[in-house]
């Protein structure tokens, strides 16, 4: 049995304890090359959608790296569920997607995951099931016994993906999971992201797409320079606490006129008054699923994606209670079939 | 191990290789004729095409082996690999495992091809029933070598040595252990030597009788005056036990430095357990004439057929394809694919020269001069003899052995040649290199462009 830390933070137990993890890479002489990572402590709770953001090189995939135990920090310590992350009892908790997927290129999806599955000694099979499902949650079911050098690169993704699904895992950990996915794709994996975390699985992913963050991530870690600069909920990093934004139906120019001029005489100060606009996913967004709705075209690529895998919609509590083949615990957020 | 069979036969390389076998196989005996015999066409399609298919087998299976590893690497799939629970060491075997299939499923492909053509070319040469049967005989078989029984020189030697020593012949600067040595190399010499007129006897054990269903092979290789390649004539009894019956006598004509036979017949050999060949040289040569001390006159009997000693050499260099792509795949876990390629190279040229560093480590001397004899061997002398030993220990256990020559020279290859190659080549030294590419490849940090 492991020790795993348990902390009251809004009553989740804290599965992943970075304490002041540093990484040096130095060159054949054993000189200091690159600090990639200095004096980071973070932890991440138990169902939690973490995000760390940062430019380029600040230092996100090396953490990452060093999280799934490719990498060995130079000093400081990681604990998952209380293990070192280089245990293979720890890699049987993990689900890792690297920043660029690098999956065999002569194998086809469904051989691919099949290969994956087999690393973690599921069952035949229970493997076959699995891979199953997860080609269905990924939309590739029509593609998937094409060899993946064949793919497009937002389908070589959706198969990163769902290979680091295979074994059920607790704690997820994605580097840039949406790079190279269109925003439709896109909108589904951030969908599928945010569904798993509902169902008790810990997502970390990084990305430098801050909208993707903003959209899916609980909690955020701003990197820069391989040093921690901010850490907290969306929340709490983007309200400006001392400003508010009143939204109105259309109203004339007089009444418009009217409320800005009071405003103007009790507070001292000229609001800011602008028609509201929609993001450009949204708008997107719509537009294609119009575009759906009205016509049929001929398709070759990833199709829609289905529902969430069932094996992975079990939540956390009953994951080791239930039968595998037990019925899906059905929510609103199973079916990610629509994007909101 | 699936994984490694897929990317074989996906990238085509599987392919390549059996195209380029089949090249090799049908290309060698049409470009190299030989001599029109028999032994000739098996020389050029087991010794040659096969020989030449092994070859090409052994780059890949060294390009194969470092590209296994150094792959997962370059293209970044390690990353994820690595990310997995399985172990280090299950990873390096299952591509050892599919690597090893594949190179074992096409050297099997090229030996069937081999044997087939065999068959096919050397039996098309006889006509007659009696004739395959007697090209039978000779060719597909393999045989044991049987050598006389050897004096121990080191007692007589020694006497000899003492009664040197009190007359005081023996020169001031000159080792105890080195006249010693001398002695015995010039004692050996001696009775290996014939005179015109004079005979030797040597007497060789058959363990278990023979049979009297095959034939029995006398061969020699005699040393003498070889300007104007003058024959010379020898004197041949064989004979049964010490003083027994006489199975055979015969004239040979045969030219010194030359390999000849003598046939004894099947029927005359049934049930002989101790066999005695004398060999005179008649005065008519009035030349004298000797044997290599180390390679006297030898039997060769019949101790299996040929295609069991095909399959035997098949499996032997099957175990060598997979002992280098092992060399290549723990190279490729520390180098990358240019260095691993040139050091498993290396490795190849070392494990192909280990007979010769053998040699040199077993020399007293390394430099000869024309103009003095030495007495011992100086500092040079030890130092690469020291050298040569440290190649030899290291490099003689792994040398590639020749296994397909004995089958051509119909040489049987015992068992105990066979599981020495693949007990210690196969398993244990593949075995020793996995534990160490899994130290290697779990020490490894996955860092691309930091």
């Amino acid at each position: 049995m492991h020790a795993v830390q348990q902390r009251e933070n809004g009553n989740r137990e804290t599965v992943v304890v970075l304490r002041d993890l540093t990484k040096i890479y130095r060159d054949f002489w054993r000189r200091t090359r690159i600090r990639a990572v200095q004096h980071l402590s973070i932890e991440v709770s138990r169902g939690e959608v973490f995000g760390l953001l940062g430019p380029n090189g600040s230092g996100k995939t090396t953490t990452l790296k060093m999280l799934v135990g490719l990498l060995h920090p130079t000093s400081g310590s990681i604990s998952i569920l209380g293990r070192s992350p280089r245990s293979a009892a720890t890699r049987h908790l993990l689900g890792y997607l690297p920043e660029e997927s690098l999956l065999y290129p002569f194998l086809s999806a469904r051989e691919a995951l099949d290969f994956y599955g087999q690393l973690f000694d599921l069952p035949a099979a229970e493997r076959r099931r699995r891979v199953d499902q997860l080609l269905e949650m990924t939309g590739l079911v029509h593609v998937a016994d094409r060899p993946i050098g064949q793919y497009s690169r937002g389908m070589v993704r959706r198969v990163g993906l769902a290979q680091a699904l295979i074994n059920d895992p607790d704690i997820i950990v994605l580097d840039e999971p949406t790079a190279g996915m269109d925003p439709l794709a896109s909108r589904q994996v951030k969908d599928i992201l945010r569904s798993l975390a509902d169902h008790g699985r810990t997502v970390i992913l990084s990305s430098h797409l801050l909208a993707d963050v903003e959209d899916i991530c609980d909690r955020i870690a701003v990197l820069y320079n391989g040093r921690l600069r901010a850490v907290g909920t969306v929340e709490e990093l983007l309200v400006h606490e001392d400003r508010f934004i009143v939204s109105l139906p259309a109203a004339d120019t007089d009444l418009l006129r009217m409320i800005t001029g009071e405003i103007r005489r009790r507070m001292g100060s000229e609001p800011e008054v602008s028609h509201p606009r929609r993001n450009l996913e949204d708008f997107f967004l719509e537009l294609i699923r119009t575009a759906k709705d009205t016509e049929t075209a001929d398709f070759s690529g990833a199709s829609e994606p289905g529902l969430v895998a069932e094996y992975l919609s079990h939540g956390e509590e009953d994951k080791h209670t239930l039968p595998r083949a037990s019925s899906r615990q059905g929510n609103g957020n199973d079916n990610i079939a629509d994007p909101p | 191990m699936l994984l490694s069979i897929r990317r074989s036969v996906r990238s085509r390389l599987l392919l390549a290789l059996l195209i380029l076998c089949a090249g090799t196989i049908t290309f060698v005996p049409l470009a190299i004729r030989g001599d029109g015999t028999p032994e000739g066409y098996l020389l050029v399609f087991v010794r040659y095409a096969l020989g030449g298919s092994m070859a090409l087998l052994s780059v890949a299976a060294i390009w194969l082996g470092c590209l296994a590893i150094d792959a997962e690497f370059e293209q970044g799939s390690s990353e994820l690999l690595f990310s997995k629970p399985a172990s280090r060491w299950s990873i390096w075997m299952g591509n050892l495992a599919g690597a090893a299939i594949v190179l074992t499923a096409v050297m099997l492909l090229a030996a069937a091809s081999v044997y087939g053509l065999v068959r096919l070319r050397i039996f098309s040469v006889a006509a007659e029933p009696e004739e395959k049967s007697l090209l039978r005989e000779r060719l597909f078989v393999a045989r044991r070598i049987v050598c006389p029984r050897q004096e121990d020189y080191r007692v007589r030697a020694s006497r000899l040595l003492e009664k040197l020593d009190r007359n005081r012949w023996i020169g001031a600067g000159m080792a105890r252990d080195e006249a010693l040595r001398m002695l015995q190399y010039a004692l050996a010499v001696r009775d290996a030597s014939l005179a015109p007129g004079q005979s030797r006897t040597w007497i060789y054990d058959l363990d278990n009788g023979l049979t009297g269903d095959h034939a029995v092979l006398l061969k020699f290789r005699a040393v003498g005056p070889t300007h104007g390649a003058a024959a010379l004539f020898l004197d041949w009894t064989i004979s049964e036990g010490l003083s027994g019956r006489t199975l055979l006598e015969k004239q040979i004509r045969c030219l010194p430095g030359r390999e000849e036979t003598i046939v004894i017949p099947a029927a005359a050999a049934g049930g002989v357990r101790l066999l005695s060949v004398r060999c005179t040289n008649p005065r008519v040569n009035r030349t004298p004439l000797t044997f290599d001390p180390a390679r006297l006159p030898w039997l060769e009997i019949y101790a299996g057929g040929f295609e069991a000693n095909y399959l035997r050499s098949v499996i032997i260099l099957c175990a060598n394809l997979v002992f280098l792509c092992s060399i290549g795949m723990l190279s490729g876990c520390i180098f990358s694919l240019p260095t691993a390629a040139f050091t498993s190279l290396w490795w190849l040229l070392m494990v192909n020269l280990a007979p010769y560093f053998h040699t040199m480590a077993g020399k007293r001397f390394i430099f000869y001069s024309h103009h003095e004899v030495k007495s011992a061997p100086t500092f040079w002398d030890n130092l690469f003899r020291l050298f040569f030993s440290l190649l030899d220990r290291l490099f003689y256990p792994l040398r590639i052995t020749d296994p397909l020559q004995q089958v051509v020279e119909a040489h049987s290859i015992p068992w105990s040649q066979v599981f020495y190659e693949v007990l210690f080549k196969g398993v244990a030294a593949v075995l020793v290199m996995s534990l160490v590419a899994a130290l290697i490849l779990s020490r490894r940090q996955y860092i691309r462009n930091p």
